[in-house]
């Protein structure tokens, strides 16, 4: 049954699920959501454990619901409004049959989750819905949305109304140094500067700029496996991070890799903002995946709570209440 | 080999750092090894393999361990497994081209390049991409200046020393000298025809052959040769 309607789709909004890992050896790259902490808090505030979420980018769509559902936004503020009155991120909402979601502008962040409590009835390739553009396959006719797509979905009953926060952490991304990290002169010089974002940003990779880190002998290595995460530095000497749809092999050196935790507040990262490196080891990599998988897994969805906004001079405030 | 750790959740082993048959030998025997032991992904190339584990059950040091024991057995004389490829060369709109750059004959370029098994070093670049080795020498030709914004599924092309095929509607810049009716990609059953280690054989069909082998797969009917030797 149809689910809702794509009234306009903003800049680049995608499906998205966990992504098909397992197939890069026939050259399918991994995909999924950006920031896949976000996707997983939207998911748990729907009811799901898993499940597709719409992954807007730098603009909001606007969404017409043709059916009653719940659903729920996290990840970057794009100011949003259910039929123009202004709704809170990080809770479930309800909308009805007619109801009009909608996005003022970003005010922080870079990408935009959409949660639903009904499944998404879209295209699933290689075991997964995410949609990869640059072949066409996956989420919606394997391509961005674009005005009047409609989406069909199959009914799940979903009551509840749950509220949650926004995790707040360190703005430093973590590096486990590694690859071919021998090929430089030095690796400090990826960790005693800060970087800024390029315009040169999508869903496979995202360049940075800086002071160039400096090869031995040259940039090109025999193409080899590669993963989300590896910091690539070409023979111009500004890293370039693969992320979600990066391709499976690479002909450029790598200096490390992001933890796989981090990719997520890299997910978040926009044109001109910027990047700190911090080095550290294996065993605090796995640490640092173990506590964010916890703390995950422990978030804290409060029931029975109402959420108000309040306006004081002008400036609102987000105000929950919790019957006891 | 040199076993690196690259993130939480994967690490690489790495061999010699050359593109040979030898080294591909060595990456394949390991490859085989490794994909029996329920890693979530393991990903050959020409002198690496990334594998990525669930590291809630299984750490680095173990995996490591594990690799170095592994008893792997390089098998220079098994059986080859050769997939024979039909290819029209007669839709190969840059088959000209090829024959004006190698001063060959149309029909010679066909002959070199149709006349020997090309081995499968890794699957990449795009969904069932295969980089090959192989190609006689006389056959290199220079990229296109201009790439081509689409490339229709199934060319066959010459880029610089290497030959390809393409598996999907892309950009790309190699002379096309033909096309083949196989899908090396389908995305509609989730699966891609050629794994790493394979050998190809490429054989000329016509373009009504080509068509009849176009429709016979689209109505199931089409049987790939498959040879072994």
């Amino acid at each position: 049954m149809l689910g809702f309607t794509i009234v306009q789709p903003g800049l680049f909004s995608t499906f998205q699920d966990e992504g098909r890992l397992g197939y890069q050896n026939e050259g399918m790259p991994i995909s999924g959501a950006m920031d896949h902490e976000s996707m997983i808090i939207a998911n748990k505030l729907v009811g799901k454990e898993k499940g597709t979420v719409l992954e807007m980018t730098f603009t909001g769509a606007e969404i017409m619901f043709e059916k009653n559902m719940s659903i729920a936004l996290t990840g970057a503020d794009m100011q949003p409004r259910i039929n123009n009155k202004q709704v809170l991120m990080y809770r479930t909402l309800k909308v009805s049959k007619g109801d009009r979601l909608s996005f003022v502008g970003l005010k922080s962040g870079f990408r935009c989750y959409v949660a639903f409590s009904d499944d998404l009835l879209l295209e699933d390739v290689f075991n997964s819905q995410s949609t990869y553009t640059k072949i066409q396959v996956g989420g919606y006719k394997g391509r961005s949305l674009k005005k009047d797509d409609a989406i069909n979905v199959e009914n799940r009953v979903f009551h509840e109304a749950y509220v949650t926060s926004k995790p707040i952490y360190e703005d430093v991304i973590r590096v486990l140094i590694g690859y071919e990290s021998e090929a430089f002169q030095e690796t400090s010089s990826l960790f005693n500067q800060s970087f800024v974002v390029s315009n040169e940003l999508d869903r496979m990779g995202m360049r940075l700029s800086g002071e160039s880190i400096k090869h031995r002998d040259g940039a090109d290595i025999i193409s080899s496996p590669i993963l989300p995460g590896a910091i690539q530095i070409p023979s111009s000497g500004q890293p370039m991070i693969m992320l979600r749809d990066a391709q499976t092999i690479g002909g450029y050196t790598r200096i490390g890799s992001v933890i796989s935790c981090d990719l997520n507040k890299l997910a978040q990262k926009k044109p001109g903002d910027q990047v700190v490196f911090k080095e550290v080891s294996l065993d605090e990599a796995i640490e640092a995946k173990k506590k964010w998988l916890s703390a995950l897994s422990n978030i804290h969805l409060s029931v029975n709570q109402r959420q108000y906004v309040v306006k004081v001079n002008g400036q609102a405030y987000d105000v929950l209440v919790e019957e006891l | 080999m040199k076993i690196k750790a690259i993130n939480e959740e994967s690490l690489m082993l790495v061999f010699a750092d050359e593109i040979s048959e030898d080294n591909h030998l060595l990456v394949k025997a390991y490859y085989e090894a490794l994909i029996e032991k329920g890693f979530l992904s393991v990903v050959p190339s020409y002198n690496a393999i990334m594998i990525t584990y669930d590291f809630l059950t299984m750490n680095f040091y173990d995996v490591k361990a594990m690799i170095e024991s592994l008893d792997v057995m390089i098998q220079k004389n098994n059986q080859k497994r050769v997939i024979k490829m039909p290819v029209c060369y007669a839709m190969g709109e840059d088959l000209s081209r090829v024959a004006k750059h190698t001063g060959l004959s149309e029909e010679e370029v066909i002959r070199r390049h149709s006349g020997r098994d090309y081995l499968v070093y890794m699957i990449g670049f795009t969904p069932g991409f295969p980089y090959l080795g192989g190609m006689d020498p006389q056959l290199e030709t220079p990229r296109l200046e201009v790439p081509r914004t689409k490339i229709p599924p199934g060319a066959v092309g010459i880029g610089g020393k290497q030959t390809g095929i393409y598996p999907l509607m892309t950009p790309g810049g190699w002379n096309i000298i033909g096309r083949t009716p196989l899908q090396l990609y389908d995305a509609k059953e989730s699966k891609t025809l050629l794994t790493m280690g394979d050998y190809i054989r490429f054989y000329d069909v016509s373009e009504e052959n080509y068509n009849d082998i176009c429709k016979r797969i689209e109505e199931g009917d089409y049987e790939i040769e498959v040879i072994s030797c």
